[in-house]
């Protein structure tokens, strides 16, 4: 027993050398700090350290860049913010821009916005409910992701079906791909607890005429009618036709990527990630890979643009000067255009001149743009508020129409049980 | 009747293996794919290239090291921290007596009536103010307020299985109490000890909350933290992910299976002799 | 002058010290702040406002909730009693085998150490519908010809999360019930041979009553961590289809992070508390016993 404790002693104390460096706080005294996505894309991200390093030089400090994960994002930023140890410069949601402004917590960058107007063009209008409030700019936009319909083009041929328009065809294809046995479950639209859940949920709602808000952001609750033949359209395939398994309402953000790209499913939405990844695996289904806009209703085509990142610098900063001026310097010409071209156009602008830039001229680059130049922010038709990012975030719309779904509720009931959480949302949360 | 004892023992561990093994195997065949063989679900059973890259990309353009580094030292010092706590408290809540001391245990207990995806906050704060954040430190003080009730009672199981005469004989033999617990009970209770042991190494090994709020600086980022940087929201790099895990989960079974052979059979055969 | 008496007392407090102060200096603000919160409306980023048992009257209003509280039931009985099971046929499989003891032991080891962001991963990949191995396999071998439903099923979703949780769990009570019956000495064993004791007699009446204790604590705290365990369920299934696996940990993390509605999801995971303490109690109260 001597000779183990005498190991043991040893192999302590080796560890206590090794532990006691570690031990000392890290000093981030004189330094910035940069809290940014981690994106699917490695390279864009590691021009995005680049350019902001370069940025940080510029201007005179010291930069400490640190990443967050999509599904982390908001558990880090929820402690910091209750501990006040939000970074200097904060890469939010689209939702976060809302929450943190009302909280005022965030300094107005309204100087920062013309700065870059002067660089890459007008803003897009559809951009500034997101980030503008009471006049004032609180955030910077970014990036998009858009979410477009994928489909395949193999498969609709099979069957002679043309693209699909709107909701309804998006049905009948997939009814007519799975009575030709191709496929079991062709629509592979999930109404998950994920993006891919919630915007084509609002998408849908928009384009049946039943949002929750008028045009100043007052809540007046899903129209019945219109929210019923929604409802209709969402849970026909998974209750009616059998065209969607009940498996893709417990998706993950990356399983209708894989499951599209394992050829399972015709029909997904998504954003231009799946063409990033075809191309970087050289898959075999890339010819047949094919994107289209997100499909109109009845009330037209209304997108939703939930997959927003904006750049934002809390006032908890020691240095607002310096980090305004670092976020004007990542969003200026040649930093923002090399973050853009190097991004496998999977990262679209919110300013013109980028946008309209002959990079996002491909089929599919078209597309892409299109989509962010239609699509609205979280709340439309009126601005982005914390009560219409609480809807989102709480899942009521896909808990509506899983309740149908899986509790087998009737859509009234599910409908009434929505516009009640909203209502409730609506009254409890200020609407600046 | 000492045959069908055997042959029961025996299909019942070739079940558990079974059931262990098929997700085991398919973790470690993931990590010698390439994304594309993953993609495509070809060569599902055997890849077919074979390809390190997966590793070798662990080590070149990840950190994994550097994540391995972090948590082998939090775990190891959270487990020492907790289990020397908890023996202490463990051995004088079973062989001592005093006033309050069921109350004591119980009250011990406490701690885990709030989960700690709900602590981490007003935790947090604490550190805060205590001016001792983003540093490993930090989670080797945090950790075992977890880890510190659970062994204090599962020390207390086993050190109440055995039997007080034989510390009695050592205290007639004019031996402290402490040497009493050191000599006589820890051998006794050294596979009690190493399961505890085990038991805190593995959760601080896994541990993810704590770990992502209370450290900002990247270069002490521990492995679930990592890990979970494998999984961007439309995409697993599925690969790297099963290479880092296969790495990581094989020096704890070896330490383990060493510990226990040197720790537990040497112990015990020492205390039984002397 | 101490007396033996006065000098095992003072011991004993300075043994328990260093536990107290640690949990007294770091549990209890969070304890207490957690408690309190839960009492509060409170939104991220806004002072708390007190309105008692608002919450947990809204909590317990709300069918939702007691959907969540139902699944968290069944996730929690149904993981532990098959963890019970399987743990203890493991270590009473290992106690005697004596030929690659510790390699199988360390094998089955595994589950607990991998990472469980991996093992949630990997369960969520082996059940997938269209290309998981299980249903593949089930369709070679022929015995089914569709694909399972084992995410899609409300039931079916339900069983394969604590499969998961059961395969991730089960070498902690194995491991630790393995550790208890190294402590229950032979003789008793010889004794009962001699008396002409058969297996299950040998298992009833020396066995189980010899590690009582250990098995407790340890079904104890594992049903505390298997009800607040997150991972798994998040991983796998988010909660859903819809909310057929929704429980505390998922349903609070919905309140308090993604909503920011800090006060509801300190009720929401307060509401475990209850049932935790009695179990507590009675466990503690229990072994009290057995020590008399």
């Amino acid at each position: 027993m001597t000779t183990f404790m005498k190991r043991l002693a040893i192999v302590v104390a080796l560890i206590g050398v090794a532990v006691v460096p570690a031990l000392v706080p890290a000093s981030a005294a004189s330094k910035l700090s940069l809290w940014r996505l981690k994106t699917y894309i490695p390279p864009a991200d590691k021009i995005l350290d680049a350019n902001a390093q370069e940025c940080a030089k510029k201007v005179g400090v010291e930069l400490a860049i640190q990443t967050y994960t999509f599904d982390d994002m908001w558990t880090k930023y929820t402690a910091a913010i209750e501990s006040k140890t939000l970074p200097d410069i904060a890469e939010l949601d689209a939702v976060g821009p809302a929450r943190l402004a009302n909280l005022g917590r965030l300094t107005d960058l309204s100087d920062v916005v013309a700065a870059v107007t002067k660089e890459l063009g007008p803003i897009l209008p559809n951009a500034e409910g997101a980030v503008k409030f009471g006049g004032k700019f609180y955030a910077v936009p970014h990036y998009a992701i858009p979410l477009v319909l994928f489909y395949r083009k193999d498969i609709l041929a099979k069957v002679g079906a043309e693209p699909p328009d709107t909701w309804e065809d998006i049905q009948k294809v997939s009814e007519q791909v799975k009575k030709a046995g191709i496929q079991d479950f062709p629509n592979g639209f999930p109404w998950n607890r994920t993006g891919d859940g919630y915007d084509p949920a609002m998408s849908l709602l928009w384009s049946y005429g039943a949002a929750w808000v008028d045009k100043s952001g007052k809540f007046v609750g899903i129209p019945k009618a219109q929210g019923l033949e929604a409802l209709k359209m969402a849970t026909r395939a998974y209750l009616v036709d059998k065209t969607s398994a009940f498996d893709y309402l417990s998706w993950s953000g990356s399983t209708n990527n894989e499951s599209f790209m394992a050829g399972k499913i015709t029909f997904t939405p998504n954003g231009p990630s799946i063409l990033y990844q075809e191309e970087s695996t050289q898959h075999p289904l890339q010819k047949d890979t094919a994107i289209k806009l997100m499909p109109k209703g009845p009330a037209g085509r209304n997108l939703a643009l939930t997959f927003v990142m904006n750049w934002a610098v809390p006032v908890d900063s020691k240095s607002t000067k310096e980090a305004k001026a670092v976020v004007s310097c990542l969003m200026s010409r040649e930093p923002f255009m090399k973050y853009m071209t190097g991004s496998f156009r999977q990262a679209v602008p919110f300013f013109a001149t980028p946008l309209n830039d002959p990079y996002w001229n491909t089929p599919t680059g078209k597309i892409i743009v299109e989509t962010v130049k239609q699509g609205h922010p979280v709340g439309w038709p009126g601005p982005t508020t914390p009560a219409a990012a609480e809807v989102v975030s709480s899942n009521v719309l896909t808990d509506m129409i899983t309740r149908v779904i899986v509790d087998k509720a009737s859509p009234e009931t599910a409908l009434d049980e929505a516009n009640k959480r909203m209502k409730e949302i609506y009254d409890r949360v200020p609407v600046k | 009747m000492l045959r069908q004892a055997t042959l029961a023992r025996c299909l019942v561990l070739a079940l558990i293996m079974a059931i262990v093994f098929v997700p085991m195997y398919w973790i470690v065949v993931t990590s010698f794919k390439t994304g594309r063989q993953i993609l495509l679900s070809q060569s599902v059973y055997v890849p077919r290239p074979f390809t390190i890259d997966n590793y070798v990309y662990l080590f070149e353009e990840s950190r994994f090291a550097l994540w391995i580094r972090n948590s082998a030292i939090t775990a190891t010092a959270s487990t020492l921290l907790s289990l020397a706590i908890g023996t202490l408290g463990a051995y004088a809540l079973t062989r001592l007596r005093f006033p309050g001391r069921r109350t004591f245990g119980g009250l011990v207990l406490i701690t885990y009536l709030v989960p700690p995806g709900l602590m981490f906050i007003p935790l947090y704060q604490t550190f805060i103010r205590l001016g001792y954040t983003d540093s490993l430190g930090t989670l080797i003080l945090a950790y075992p307020t977890f880890l510190v009730p659970f062994v204090t009672w599962l020390l207390m199981g086993f050190f109440r299985s055995i039997p007080r005469e034989l510390e009695e004989a050592a205290l007639v033999d004019g031996a402290t109490r402490v040497q009493a617990l050191v000599r006589v009970v820890l051998p006794l209770a050294a596979p009690g000890l190493l399961a505890a042991g085990l038991f805190c190494f593995t959760l601080s090994w896994n541990e993810f909350l704590y770990a992502l709020i209370f450290i900002a600086d990247d270069s002490l980022k521990t492995l679930p933290v990592g890990l979970s940087e494998f999984v961007v929201s439309d995409f697993a790099f599925w690969g790297q992910l099963m290479a880092a895990a296969t790495l990581a989960s094989l020096p704890v079974i070896v330490v383990y299976i060493y510990l226990h052979k040197y720790m537990v059979q040497g112990l015990t055969a020492g205390a039984v002799k002397g | 002058m101490l007396t033996d008496r006065h000098r095992e007392r003072l011991l004993g407090y300075a043994l328990v010290a260093p536990v107290a102060i640690f949990l007294v200096a770091l549990v209890a603000y969070p304890f207490l702040s957690a408690i309190y919160l839960s009492l509060t409306e409170k939104v991220v980023g806004y002072p708390a406002r007190f309105v008692g048992f608002r919450n947990y009257e809204s909590l317990f209003d709300s069918a939702r909730f007691r959907i969540v509280a139902r699944n968290s039931a069944i996730f929690t009985g149904a993981s532990i009693v098959v963890k019970l099971l399987v743990g203890m046929a493991m270590a009473l499989a290992l106690h005697k085998v004596v030929r690659g003891n510790q390699f199988i032991r360390g094998i089955l080891l595994l589950p607990w150490v991998i990472p469980t962001v991996v093992i949630a991963l990997t369960w969520k990949w082996l059940l997938d519908l269209f290309r998981g191995l299980v249903n593949v396999t089930l369709i070679d071998v022929g015995a089914v010809t569709r694909g399972v439903h084992w995410l899609g099923d409300p039931t079916l979703a339900m069983v394969s999360v604590v499969m998961a949780n059961v395969w991730r769990g089960f070498p902690f009570f194995g491991v630790s019930f393995l550790a208890a019956l190294q402590t229950v000495p032979q003789e008793l064993y010889d004794a009962a041979d001699v008396d002409g004791a058969g297996g299950w007699q040998k298992f009833w009446r020396i066995t189980l009553p010899s590690i009582k204790g250990v098995v407790a604590v340890v079904t104890l705290l594992s049903t505390i961590v298997t009800l607040n365990d997150f991972n798994i369920v998040f991983i796998m299934t988010r909660g859903g289809p819809g909310a057929a696996t929704h429980i505390f940990a998922t349903y609070s993390y919905e309140l308090g992070i993604m909503s920011q509605r800090w006060g509801l999801a300190m009720a929401a995971s307060m509401a475990s508390l209850p049932l935790v303490a009695l179990l507590i109690v009675g466990v503690v109260r229990y072994l009290h016993r057995e020590e008399e």
